[in-house]
């Protein structure tokens, strides 16, 4: 029996288009112009308890606003979801006490009180017994040592402190259900292998279902069996990790500003550029998803980053270059290409 | 000085971008036009004049005066002690712009924007609606004079205010018991015209009936004479010129107190 | 549904207790923020006191009645400004996207947000307001018997309800707008009005503030019953269904912005 499910779902914003300057700014006063933005749209999938999904893709995928409908803080557009037994819109309540929730970087502990207080609130609030709490607040202490934590106030704590104490007492109240959004962004390495050990062996503790979304595949690599990739409110992956196991890691994508920008023309420079180097038969790509910026996605074993970079940059009139984080935008292209089919 | 323009007129800008704010303060501002106009012609009742004011004369003044307090709120206080907990002035200090004339140009630009939104249309219903008139002559010359001063004169209190946050976090209380007395004290609740003799002369020697009676009283009275006018823009001019020494005197004195303490 | 209210009761004791705690960290801030609340109390007073200088009587109404009215007003906004007083955040909460956590919980949404704030200095103006209505109604040689009391008591309800339910209906405008700052100025404005005797208005408004937005049962309809009965309209007995009403429309406002609002992307 599937603990999630959801079907068709969509949800779709109305944003007001802004003008610029000193009239844009007095038409704005009676703009009726919206335009759409689909940030899911129509997307389907099924989670046995127990499971650790990772929900992935690049900024502005849709991950978050899927979360949002599966906690029940947005109203689908479209489509239907169930989460233990409930449509979370209409049951918020009762299916938030079987649900812990963590979102970015924003603390849902009291900001201005000692952590352990906070611990105390969340007892009283899910209506938790002493003796789960003495058990729960036990097992916290033994795989991240938190009791040093106890007295200081959240404001306090470092970024990485405080996502320890949001997790932990996100599962204080033994929930079925853990959503983690991005709980390992802004962190350093250490603490995130830390909070990767620590979500492994909650979820392996009380077999609770995990929902993880991140852009970092680290997370995923450590903590997930199955990822379900989205982009641009679409479900391009769901399955095993291992398939696109391989294709991780192995492509970089740089992105350029060159000057003076004159669309298809200039992304044809660049190739030729490349081509130039590195012959046709080369993996890589070149394309431009935003007016005046350009990406190459290259494989890194075949195309080392810093010899790719010196070369454009001794060819071409480039005015200012980004190193994308991570190669999630080469794999989805991959993706889109047809590459796991 | 062009960058000191370029903060006034962005800040106008942010003003503009909110259409829901335009609107209900406008019908805020409206609505206290009505309650002035209720309460001061039952304040009246069948009475020709009070204390020397005829009903028309005290729904001007109280309308200017009103219209000047929103006009005057730009929160400079709240940037202020912002800059100051977040540690920003101090990062400011190093900086080749001063902190207080950046401060006073950015409030500058949101009393243009309040003006816009509030002044004109609350002076529009005055005049349309309420058919209130006003006597026709220099006294509009000086009025428009003695508003910049009186502006000034508000803005400089306010960063004032704003410093105290050097020292203590609560700038809520400060400022609302600051806001409380200049309303009172300057004629903003009630013409100074209604107060008691010994307060009235008392007050004279404040700085704050600077900020709405004179304009106020430079607008509606047409007993006074271009030597009072001169007069009055005078005690405004030099009250802005001593808060003015004081607020940078404060402000080394207190810069210099947080230095020492590692801040 | 009785174990309910007692863990919703023991909840907010708890919640509150934190918070308390936790300002008192901020002692001087209390202390000033306290003397700004009185001072600005005080000074419509002085207000009134000078007004009456130049006038015998405000729309008929002598100095102490309107200092009657005056206290019942304090006495009425009191609760919406001691147990609502986190309302003021909800903008900011929107607009960085923090309301968002307020979801998360298997409680009430409207008590577990309101349960996080407790505005103390709020008690300072119940004081005050009490001695000014013991002032007035000395003065005014009124005898304070059961049934008056009673009155008294009931009518201060159904107006903190009218108080509360103005100011949540006027900031749940930030679930549509996030800028809503200058809604709630409005209301706050209108607010005031409710210290002035509404039969200062004519036609239009007395309409206006007696049927649609309600601010005449703040504090001089029910003034009015205490002080002369016999000129009181029918319409303040039914204050309690007036202020429960127009509660229940608030909440009802509340959940359906709680329900719309889609938070800042993250
Ligand atoms: N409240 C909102 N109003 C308008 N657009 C939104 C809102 N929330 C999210 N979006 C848009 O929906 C898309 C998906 O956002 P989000 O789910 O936050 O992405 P992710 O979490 O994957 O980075 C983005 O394009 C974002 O701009
Ligand atoms: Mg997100």
């Amino acid at each position: 029996m599937a603990i999630i499910g959801v079907k068709n779902l969509s949800k779709h914003f109305k944003v007001l288009n802004r003008h610029e300057g000193l009239l844009g700014a007095a038409r704005d006063l009676f703009s009726t112009d919206y335009r759409l933005v689909k940030a899911v749209d129509d997307i389907s999938f099924q989670i046995e308890p127990g499971e650790i999904v990772g929900y992935i893709g690049p900024n502005g995928a849709g991950k978050s606003t899927t979360i949002k409908m599966m906690t029940g803080i947005l109203k689908p557009t479209e489509g239907k979801i169930e989460v233990n037994g409930n449509v979370p819109f209409k049951n918020r309540q009762k299916n938030a006490q079987n649900m812990g929730v963590i979102f970015g970087q924003r603390t849902q502990l009291w900001w201005d009180l000692p952590v352990i207080e906070s611990f105390k609130l969340l007892k009283e609030i899910y209506r938790v017994d002493q003796e789960t709490y003495d058990h729960q607040m036990g097992m916290f202490n033994e795989l991240a040592d938190l009791k040093a934590l106890y007295p200081q106030t959240v404001r306090s704590l470092s970024l990485g402190q405080r996502m320890l104490c949001d997790i932990t007492a996100s599962f204080l109240h033994n929930p079925k259900i853990v959503f983690l959004d991005e709980p390992t962004i802004g962190l350093d390495i250490s603490i995130k292998a830390r909070i990767r050990e620590l979500i492994k062996e909650l979820n392996r503790t009380h077999n609770t279902t995990i929902i993880l979304t991140t852009h970092d595949i680290g997370d995923v690599e450590a903590l997930c069996s199955r990822i379900i990739i989205i982009d641009q409110g679409h479900i391009l992956y769901d399955g095993d990790i291992k398939r696109v196991n391989q294709l991780f890691g192995a492509y970089r994508t740089l992105r350029v500003q060159v000057r003076p920008y004159k669309g298809e023309q200039t992304i044809d420079q660049v190739r030729q550029t490349l081509v130039e180097r590195y012959g046709e038969d080369r993996d890589f790509t070149v394309r431009s998803r935003e007016m005046g910026w350009i990406n190459i996605t290259f494989r890194q074993d075949e195309m080392p980053l810093l010899e790719v970079l010196n070369y454009a940059m001794s060819r071409l009139p480039i005015r200012d270059v980004q190193i994308v984080e991570l190669a999630l935008e080469g794999v989805i292209r991959r993706i889109y290409e047809g590459a796991l089919q | 000085m062009r960058r000191y323009l370029a903060l006034t007129k962005c800040a106008f800008l942010t003003g503009m971008v909110w259409r829901a704010h335009f609107i209900f303060t406008l019908i805020s501002n409206l609505a206290y036009i009505v309650i002035l106009y209720f309460l001061w012609k039952s304040i009246y009742g069948v009475s020709q004049t009070l204390n020397g004011m005829t009903f028309n004369q005290v729904f001007v003044y109280m309308t200017v005066t009103s219209s000047i307090f929103v006009l005057f709120k730009t929160w400079l206080e709240w940037q202020v002690s912002r800059d100051i907990i977040s540690g920003a002035i101090t990062t400011q200090l190093t900086k080749p712009l001063d902190h207080q004339l950046m401060v006073l140009s950015h409030a500058f630009g949101r009393t243009l924007n309040n003006a816009l939104v509030i002044t004109l249309p609350a002076l529009a219903v005055l005049f349309g609606i309420f058919r209130a008139s006003i006597p026709v002559g220099w006294n509009v010359l000086f009025f428009c004079l003695s508003l910049p001063l009186a502006c000034l004169l508000s803005l400089v209190i306010d960063y004032i205010i704003g410093l105290t946050s050097f020292y203590t976090e609560s700038l809520w209380g400060i400022s609302t018991t600051k806001e409380i007395i200049v309303l009172v004290l300057s004629g903003g609740l009630v013409p100074l015209g209604f107060f008691p003799e010994v307060m009235r002369n008392i007050l004279s020697y404040l700085p704050f009936q600077a900020i709405y009676h004179t304009p106020a009283s430079i607008l509606t009275d047409a007993s006074l004479s271009l030597a009072d006018y001169t007069s009055m823009l005078g005690v405004q001019a030099a009250w802005v010129i001593v808060l003015l020494v004081i607020s940078r005197l404060f402000f080394s004195q207190a810069v210099k107190a947080v230095t020492i303490n590692g801040g | 549904m009785f174990a309910n209210l007692v863990h919703y009761g023991r909840l907010y004791l708890r919640l509150e207790a934190q918070y308390i705690k936790a300002r008192m960290n901020y002692r001087v801030d209390f202390i000033v923020s306290s003397i700004g609340m009185i001072f600005s109390n005080i000074a419509s007073l002085a207000v009134f006191w000078v007004l009456f200088h130049t006038i015998p009587h405000l729309a008929g109404w002598t100095f102490e009645e309107i200092l009657f009215i005056y206290g019942f007003y304090l006495l009425a906004v009191s609760p919406a400004q001691i147990f609502f007083d986190h309302i003021w955040q909800l903008r900011y909460h929107l607009m960085e996207g923090t309301f968002i956590k307020y979801y998360f919980r298997p409680l009430n949404m409207m008590f577990y947000y309101m349960s996080e704030m407790v505005d103390i200095k709020g008690f300072a103006q119940v004081v005050l307001g009490g001695a000014v209505i013991a002032y007035a109604s000395t003065q005014l040689g009124l005898t304070w018997t059961a049934g008056r009391i009673g009155l008294m008591i009931l009518t201060l309800f159904s107006a903190s309800l009218v108080v509360i339910a103005i100011l949540v209906i006027a900031s749940c405008a930030a679930f549509w707008t996030l800028q809503s700052y200058s809604i709630l100025a409005l209301a706050f404005r209108l607010r005031e009005f409710a210290q002035y005797p509404t039969t200062i208005f004519d036609g239009f408004f007395r309409f206006l503030f007696t049927y649609i937005i309600p601010i005449g049962f703040i504090a001089f309809y029910p003034s009015q019953l205490m002080l002369r009965p016999q000129e009181a309209s029918w319409l303040i007995y039914i204050s309690p269904v007036v202020g429960i009403a127009l509660f229940a429309l608030a909440y009802l406002v509340w959940s359906v912005g709680v329900n719309s609002y889609s938070g800042t992307g993250s």
